[in-house]
């Protein structure tokens, strides 16, 4: 079995598409990084202007802790995007190379293919997770230095001191990496379904889009949907850098994701195990 | 005749005295001035005294929208009323807990008064009352004076049945004399309008459940104080 991942693993990482979502971060990152050094005084004095008449402030906002969350912030809904490139290839690649049935009719057998392709998938969600991680943190300590964790969030303002400022951000890229793992199993599931490797990446992205919009819109109509999608868990993350930490929240949220990860990777074993190859 | 005469001169000599008593009474009452003024006279000239000192905040905030905990502030408090802040990094610290000062805690007030204390305010306690007036709001305030340490304890902001913020500051006596904030702990209100106003500005998703809506706390620890010096 680590033969036929590591192969997998081989002939994704060789193909172009896979290289889109790294080089996506390390372009992306470094420059956000670069324009928080740049302009992050500015950023600094319109974030604290609300907070001066009530409050002193001291100090300065931006750090690499802080800039690790800003990136976090404007990228948890685009890695997705990045993810269902490869994961929705994976299966319908080789349909439209056209090498399934030279591949599914020997050994080592569907069920075994099928899971070294989705080990391979997750796999490259949790690396896409993993390089943010450390351009974000390590380039950011090293450029913008270290300090405490300022986080906007949902719940309002949260100021973590440095000392908690790693342990959190490892605990937020893990729960990060839960969310990531939901999309890829969807891209997955998506890729059983068709023959072209640009419906899995198209229709996954439909279905993020759809499903984002239903979360973050604030209609009342969505309020008893809104908790049971994966989408609207996309931001476990954050729950991380709050204080106290919420466990009951971080939860309920790793259930739902766990949850809709456990149906998409079941519906693909169904769909692919049942897949007719040979018309 | 002479009885008549007698009398009528008696009749102008206690008028006479009457308005003497009167008139050297109002010159009096004119020349001191209210108790209130005479209080904060009073907690000025002590804390006029007041040496320049240093120490180490612990600050904690719980509010809806904002937390913040065990961050370290030095603080630098030149006399007579100035204040710097140093941090490793990014600080809030709220401005009304810096209110030690007669100056910055009675500025703006209108129509002040003592008031009767209350049941369990401390031996040597005073009351002041009066009213801020704010582009059309009012907010009534009352400030728990301490006279034997001439400084504030308490001091509470009220809009209409509201106590919106009470800030309690306890001392420390750091030489003969010389009171020190040992700790500030404030506690804020929020009305029904301020916290549905707040829910709507949250996300969509309500992610956790603020076991205390509607108030919120924020709590200055004071150590390493030190006359004169860095903490």
């Amino acid at each position: 079995m680590l033969t036929l991942i590591s192969a997998e693993l081989g002939k994704t990482l060789r193909l172009w598409r896979t290289g889109i979502g790294y080089a996506a971060l390390v372009v992306v990152i470094p420059l956000v990084l670069w324009g928080l050094a740049a302009g992050g005084q500015q950023l600094s004095r319109e974030f604290t202007r609300g907070l001066e008449e009530q409050f002193f402030v001291v100090g300065e906002v931006i750090n690499g802790h802080t800039a690790a969350v800003m990136v976090m912030n404007f990228l948890w809904v685009h890695v997705p995007f990045l993810i269902t490139l490869v994961a929705g290839d994976i299966l319908s690649g080789e349909a439209v190379r056209g090498t399934w049935r030279v591949w599914l009719t020997r050994r080592p057998g569907r069920l075994r293919v099928v899971v070294a392709k989705y080990v391979v998938a997750q796999l490259y969600a949790l690396s896409l997770v993993l390089l943010l991680a450390l351009l974000s943190v390590g380039l950011g300590r090293w450029w913008l230095g270290s300090g405490d964790v300022l986080l906007v969030g949902a719940d309002g303002i949260t100021l973590l001191g440095e000392e908690l400022a790693l342990p959190r951000l490892a605990l937020a890229y893990a729960c990060a990496g839960a969310a990531m793992v939901s999309v890829a199993a969807l891209a997955f599931w998506v890729g059983t379904l068709v023959e072209h490797p640009i419906g899995p990446i198209v229709g996954s992205m439909a279905i993020l889009i759809v499903l984002l919009a239903v979360s973050n819109i604030p209609l009342d109509l969505f309020d008893d949907l809104r908790p049971w999608l994966f989408t609207s868990h996309f931001d476990i993350w954050s729950l991380a850098l709050e204080d106290p930490l919420p466990w009951a929240a971080i939860r309920r949220s790793l259930a739902v994701l766990g949850t809709w990860t456990g149906l998409f990777s079941g519906a693909a074993l169904w769909t692919f195990l049942r897949k007719d190859i040979l018309s | 005749m002479n009885r008549l005469l007698r009398r009528g001169r008696a009749s102008w000599f206690f008028a006479l005295l009457l308005f003497l008593l009167l008139g050297a009474q109002l010159a009096q009452s004119a020349a001191r001035p209210d108790p209130v003024a005479r209080l904060i006279a009073r907690m000025k000239r002590q804390q006029a005294a007041a040496p320049s000192w240093t120490a180490r905040i612990t600050v904690d905030i719980e509010l809806p929208g904002l937390r913040v905990k065990g961050k370290k502030v030095d603080l630098r408090f030149t006399a007579p009323d100035s204040f710097a802040f140093e941090s490793r990094g990014f600080a809030l610290l709220p401005r009304r807990a810096f209110m030690w000062t007669a100056d910055s805690l009675f500025a703006g007030l209108s129509e002040p008064r003592l008031a009767p204390a209350r049941r369990g305010d401390p031996t040597g306690s005073v009351r002041v009352e009066g009213v801020f007036r704010e582009e059309g709001l009012l907010a009534r305030m009352e400030y728990r004076l301490d006279t034997l340490r001439w400084v504030v304890t308490r001091v509470s902001t009220w809009h209409d049945t509201l106590e919106a913020v009470r800030l309690d500051t306890d001392w420390l006596q750091a030489a003969r004399g010389v009171w020190l904030p040992a700790a500030v702990h404030v506690r804020m209100a929020f009305s029904p309008e301020a916290q549905r106003f707040y829910e709507r500005m949250r996300g969509t998703l309500r992610r956790r459940e603020t076991p205390r809506e509607g108030q919120g706390t924020i709590t200055l620890t004071f150590d390493q104080h030190k006359l004169g010096g860095r903490p």
